[in-house]
C-alpha cells in the first residue's frame, strides 16, 4: 500500500509539473514573414498624429466676478478690478475697462469712543491690498469711490451686471489717488460722506445686519488712469478712525467687477484672440465621420494632418491630449513700452458640451470621476495646471477617454460625446494649484492672450489633439 | 507526508485515483485556457497545429496503433478497439513540450509549454463483447508568439520622447472534441465501432502593441478569432488473425474513417481584451473538414514483442468555407483561413514502433522486466502550406515506458518526443522540437458481478 501510494505521489506532482508550465517564452520574431505577403503578421505600429479641430471659431461666455465672503463656495484671493488698459495686444489698441463693486460687513460692536463719537472726530478710508496690475505701473491712478443707490446682489454676479450707484457726488475725496504698483492703497473719504452716514456706520444692532441692510456698499471706478488694479476681496476693507489713534474696520463682504470692452480690434494675423474680463473664448470642433480609409494614416505625407473622422474606424488610441497653445513670444513682441504690465494667465478653462441625446453618457460616467459637470449639457475638463500660461493642456488622462469612448460610440454607429471644446481664460492664484482647481472659474482679469491658428516658424501651433493611435 | 497524510484521511486508492481523475476532467477546460499547446508559427494556418491523440501506447509507437488491440488501453482513433473491453478505464495525459524556430538567417525562437493531451473514459456493456467509450481532447492548437521591439515619437505636455513599443503576434485556442461511441466485438476475428464527434472551440489570433516602459500609454490588442462548432462520426472495424506466420503469433489490421465535419459559426474583430473587448465585426459561415482515413497492421509474434505500422490520410484540399476570403476594411476579421484554403494541402501520416515487455506475461517476473519498452517514429506531410507552394514535413522519433502498478489494469506511462518540421527556405523556418508527457491509465473492474470460480 505504502509503495503504491508513493508511486501516485510522484506521478501526481510530475503531472502538476508538466501541467503547469505555461508558456515560457524566449519570444523572438522567427516566423513573422511566413504565408502570403497579404496575409503576413504585421501592422500594429504606433504613430502620433496631430489632429487639428475641424471648426475653430470664437466664443464668449461672460466670466463671473462676483463673490461674497460668506457664501460657498469659498473663493480665495478673490478680486475685484478698476480703472482702464489700453492693450497694444491688437491694433488698435484693446481698450478696457473695469469698474469695482465693495460691500462690507457690519459690526457687532464698536470702540465705545467710535461708537458715540460726533463725525467731526471721524475720518473714512478704504483700504484695498493690490494683489493685480494690467497696465502702465508708473502713472498714478485717479479713482472715485461713489455710494451704491440700493443694496446689490454681487454674489454670482457676472462681468456684465452693474449696479446702480449716486453718482452726483463721489464719497472720495477730490485727490483721491493711488499707485498702482503699491501693495496696500489707500482712498480717503470726504468727511461730510462721515457724517451723512454717521449713524448708519455706528449701528452695531443685530450683530451688525443693520448696518449691512442699511449700507448698499461703494462703487469706484478709475476712467481716466491707464491700468486696470485689482484689489483683495477678501483683505479690502473701510477703515474708521478715531482722533487718528483709533480704528474700527469694516472688512470687506462682497464685491463684484463690471467689465467694459470698448473697442472690437481684430486680433494679429495668424492669431486668435482671446480675452479674460469679456469673456470672449476658443470654440473648437472636431468632426467624426464614417470614412474608411485605413492609408489615410499609414500613407499621410509628413505634416499632412489627418482628419479626424477617417481615425475611429481605422486605428484606436493609445494617448490623447488636447492642446491650446499660447503664443507668448507674439504677446511680447506687441508690448512696446516698458513699464507696461500684462501678466499672463496663470490657468484656462475647458467646457465640453454633451452631445444632446439621450444616451449620451454624463460625465462622471465618461470619465470616471464626480464633480465634472458644470451644467446639464457641460463637462469641466481637468487641465494639467503646469501648462499654463504656455498652453490650456487637456492631459492623457481625461482627452484619452474622451476620443476613445467617442471612437467606440461612432464605431457602433453612435455619435460622438461631445460637439463643441470650448476654451476660456481663467486666471488663478497661482500656476500649479492642481488640476482640480482648473474646474473652477477664474479670478476676475483683464488681460488677453493670442492663440495660434495656422503653423508658422516659431510658434507653438494652432490648437489641436494630438493622438497616439495604431491602426486597426 | 503525502504518503502519511493520504494513509490518514484518503479513501481506499481506486477511488482515490478516480477522484483525481475526475478532478483533472473537470477541470480541463481551465486548464486548456491556461496552457498553449504546441507552439510553432505553423499553428497560425488551417485549424492549427492537429493534435490526434489515440493513447499513450500508441503516442509511444509514433502516433498510430490503429490496429493495437490492448487489455490496458482503449485507443481513441479507432472505436472498433473499444468492444474487447474488462475494465472501466479513465486515463488522463499532460504534456510539455518545447519549440525552437529557426529561419535561414539563423535566428531562433523558443516556446515551451504545457497542457492536457487527453481525457478518455471506457467501460464495458458487456464483457469483452460490447464497450462504451467517451473522451475529451484538443482537436487543434494554434499556439504562437512573435515579438517586434521599435520606438517612436510620442509628445507628452509639449515634449517629445522616444517611447519603446512591443508588437506581440499571438495565437491561442483551438477546436476541442468529444466524442462518444461504441465498439463490438461481432466474433473472435472481427469487431466494429462507431463514434459520433462534437467539434467546438475559438481559435483567435491576436496582435497587442505594448509600450512596456510606461504606463502613461495604453496597450492596443486586436483580435481575430473564429467560433466553430459542429459534429461528425467516425466508424472503425478492427481484424483479429492468430498463428499468420508461426504458431502463437497474432496479427492485427484496424481501419477507421472519420466522415468530413460540418462546422458553423462565426468569425469576429475585437479591440481590447476582457471585459473591456469591443466587437468590431462578426460574420457567420461555415466549415467542411476532411474526411480522415486511418489504416494500421499491428504484428506480435510473441507474447513480448509488438510491432505496428500505420497509415493515415485526409485531403484538405477539400476543405471549404462560407466565410469572405478577404478583409475590406479596418473592422473586417482576418481572412480564414489566413492565407486562403491554397495554404491547405492533403495531409499523410506514416508511422511505425515496436514495443517489448521482457517479462511477457509472467507476473512474477522482475518489475522491470514487466516495464513495456516502446519506441516509434513517424513522417507526416503537414497539412499547412503557408506560401501554397511548399509541402512541409514533420519527422519525429517517439519513445516511453509504461509502468505497471499493483493494480492489474493500472499502468502509469511515460512518453518522449523529439523532432522537426519544416524547412529554412525563403520565409519558412524550422521547428525543432521535444516533448515529454506523463499519462495515467487507471482500470479496475466496476459495475460487474464477480464470478465464483
Amino acid at each position: 500500500m505504502s509503495m503504491r501510494l508513493s508511486w501516485l505521489c510522484a506521478v501526481l506532482v510530475g503531472g502538476a509539473a508538466l501541467f503547469s508550465l505555461s508558456a515560457c517564452s524566449d519570444s523572438s520574431d522567427v516566423g513573422l514573414g511566413v504565408g502570403p505577403e497579404a496575409d503576413s503578421l504585421g501592422g500594429g505600429e504606433p504613430q502620433t498624429v496631430d489632429v487639428p479641430p475641424a471648426h475653430l471659431d470664437t466664443t464668449r461666455e461672460v466670466p463671473l466676478t462676483g463673490d461674497n465672503n460668506r457664501e460657498s463656495p469659498a473663493r480665495s484671493n478673490w478680486r475685484f478690478l478698476v480703472g482702464a488698459v489700453e492693450d497694444p495686444i491688437t491694433t488698435p489698441a484693446l481698450h478696457v475697462e473695469a469698474h469695482g463693486y465693495l460691500d462690507v460687513a457690519g459690526r457687532s460692536s464698536l470702540p465705545d469712543e467710535i461708537a458715540t463719537a460726533v463725525a467731526d472726530s471721524l475720518t473714512a478710508e478704504l483700504r484695498l491690498p493690490v494683489t493685480y496690475l494690467h497696465g502702465v505701473s508708473d502713472a498714478p491712478i485717479a479713482v472715485e469711490v461713489y455710494d451704491l443707490s440700493e443694496e446689490a446682489v454681487m454674489d454670482s454676479a457676472r462681468a456684465d451686471a452693474s449696479f446702480p450707484a449716486d453718482m452726483g457726488m463721489p464719497a472720495s475725496v477730490d485727490t483721491a489717488q493711488i499707485s498702482p504698483t503699491d501693495s496696500l492703497v489707500t482712498i480717503q473719504l470726504r468727511p461730510d460722506w462721515v457724517a451723512d452716514n454717521l449713524s448708519v456706520l455706528q449701528n452695531t444692532s443685530n450683530n451688525g445686519e443693520s448696518f449691512e441692510e442699511n449700507f448698499p456698499g461703494f462703487k469706484i471706478v478709475a476712467p481716466n488712469s491707464e491700468a486696470v488694479v485689482g484689489f483683495s476681496s477678501l483683505n479690502s476693507a473701510l477703515r474708521l478712525t478715531y482722533a487718528d489713534t483709533l480704528t474700527a474696520d469694516y472688512a470687506a463682504l462682497k464685491s463684484a467687477t463690471h467689465i467694459e470692452q470698448h473697442t472690437a480690434a481684430p486680433a494679429p494675423d495668424g492669431h486668435t484672440l482671446l480675452q479674460g474680463g469679456a469673456g470672449v473664448g476658443l470654440a473648437l470642433e472636431w468632426v467624426y465621420g464614417s470614412a474608411d480609409i485605413r492609408s489615410k494614416i499609414t500613407d499621410t505625407p509628413a505634416g499632412q494632418r489627418p482628419r479626424l473622422d477617417s481615425l475611429p474606424t481605422t486605428a484606436t488610441t493609445s494617448r490623447a491630449e488636447i492642446q491650446v497653445p499660447v503664443d507668448t513670444v507674439a504677446m511680447n513682441d506687441r508690448t512696446t513700452n516698458p513699464d507696461f504690465s500684462r501678466p499672463l494667465p496663470n490657468g484656462y478653462r475647458v467646457l465640453a458640451t454633451r452631445r444632446p441625446d439621450a444616451n449620451t453618457p454624463t460625465c462622471s460616467s465618461i470619465f470616471g470621476v464626480l464633480g465634472l459637470a458644470s451644467d446639464d449639457e457641460t463637462c469641466a475638463l481637468p487641465l494639467v495646471s503646469t501648462a499654463a500660461p504656455g498652453a490650456a493642456l487637456v492631459g492623457n488622462e481625461y482627452a484619452l477617454s474622451l476620443f476613445e469612448r467617442s471612437f467606440q460610440r461612432i464605431r457602433a454607429g453612435d455619435s460622438s460625446l461631445f460637439t463643441t471644446f470650448r476654451v476660456f481664460i481663467a486666471d488663478r492664484s497661482s500656476p500649479d494649484a492642481g488640476s482640480g482647481t482648473t474646474l473652477q472659474p477664474g479670478l476676475p482679469t483683464t488681460v488677453p492672450v493670442l492663440v495660434p491658428d495656422r503653423t508658422a516658424d516659431g510658434a507653438p501651433g494652432p490648437p489641436r489633439a494630438t493622438l497616439t493611435v495604431t491602426p486597426l | 507526508m503525502c504518503d502519511g497524510a493520504m494513509r490518514v484521511s484518503l479513501p481506499p486508492l481506486p477511488v482515490r485515483v478516480l477522484l483525481v481523475a475526475v478532478a483533472l476532467l473537470a477541470a480541463a477546460p481551465t486548464a486548456h485556457g491556461q496552457s498553449n499547446g504546441e507552439g510553432t508559427i505553423y499553428s497560425r494556418f488551417g485549424l492549427g497545429s492537429l493534435s490526434g491523440f489515440s493513447s499513450s501506447q500508441s503516442q509511444a509507437l509514433g502516433g498510430g496503433a490503429y490496429g493495437l488491440r490492448s487489455l490496458n488501453y482503449n485507443p481513441d482513433a479507432n472505436p472498433a478497439l473499444w468492444s474487447d473491453q474488462v475494465f472501466t478505464r479513465l486515463s488522463g495525459s499532460v504534456g510539455m513540450r518545447a519549440v525552437r524556430a529557426e529561419d535561414n538567417r539563423g535566428n531562433s525562437g523558443r516556446l515551451t509549454s504545457g497542457t492536457v493531451q487527453a481525457l478518455q473514459f471506457n467501460f464495458p456493456l458487456n464483457e469483452r463483447t460490447l464497450g462504451l467509450g467517451l473522451s475529451f481532447q484538443p482537436y487543434s492548437r494554434s499556439n504562437y508568439k512573435l515579438t517586434t521591439t521599435d520606438s517612436t515619437d510620442v509628445p507628452a505636455s509639449g515634449q517629445v520622447g522616444q517611447a519603446r513599443y512591443e508588437r506581440i503576434f499571438s495565437g491561442s485556442g483551438g477546436l476541442q472534441r468529444l466524442r462518444g461511441g461504441l465498439g463490438y466485438r461481432v466474433n473472435d476475428r472481427l469487431r466494429i465501432g462507431a463514434s459520433a464527434d462534437l467539434l467546438f472551440g475559438v481559435i483567435e489570433s491576436r496582435r497587442r502593441t505594448e509600450w512596456p516602459n510606461t504606463q502613461a500609454l495604453r496597450d492596443v490588442v486586436v483580435s481575430d478569432g473564429v467560433q466553430l462548432s459542429g459534429l461528425t462520426g467516425t466508424v472503425g472495424a478492427h481484424l483479429a488473425l492468430a498463428d499468420v506466420l508461426s504458431a502463437d503469433d497474432a496479427l492485427s489490421l484496424g481501419a477507421s474513417v472519420t466522415m468530413p465535419a460540418f462546422l458553423s459559426g462565426e468569425r469576429y474583430r475585437t479591440l481590447d481584451e476582457d471585459l473591456a473587448r469591443d466587437t468590431l465585426s462578426v460574420q457567420r459561415g461555415d466549415v467542411t473538414l476532411p474526411w480522415t482515413a486511418r489504416l494500421g497492421a499491428a504484428y506480435q509474434p510473441n507474447e513480448r514483442w509488438t510491432f505496428v505500422m500505420d497509415g493515415l490520410f485526409e485531403p484538405w484540399s477539400t476543405f471549404s468555407t462560407s466565410f469572405s476570403s478577404e478583409g475590406s476594411s479596418p473592422t473586417t476579421p482576418a481572412r480564414f483561413p489566413v492565407g486562403g484554403t491554397s495554404t491547405l494541402a492533403d495531409r499523410w501520416r506514416l508511422s511505425g514502433g515496436a514495443e517489448v515487455v521482457p517479462a511477457g506475461t509472467d507476473n512474477l517476473a522482475g518489475y522491470f522486466a514487466q516495464v513495456a519498452y516502446r519506441l516509434g517514429a513517424y513522417a507526416e506531410r503537414m497539412y499547412v502550406r503557408p506560401d501554397s507552394e511548399t509541402s512541409l514535413y514533420e519527422f519525429a522519433a517517439t519513445g516511453g515506458v509504461s509502468l505497471p502498478t499493483s493494480l492489474s489494469g493500472t499502468r502509469i506511462d511515460f512518453n518522449l518526443t523529439a523532432g522537426t518540421r519544416g524547412q529554412t527556405s525563403d520565409t519558412l523556418v524550422r521547428d525543432t522540437f521535444y516533448g515529454v508527457s506523463l499519462h495515467i491509465n487507471f482500470g479496475e473492474r466496476w459495475f460487474q458481478r464477480r464470478k465464483l470460480r
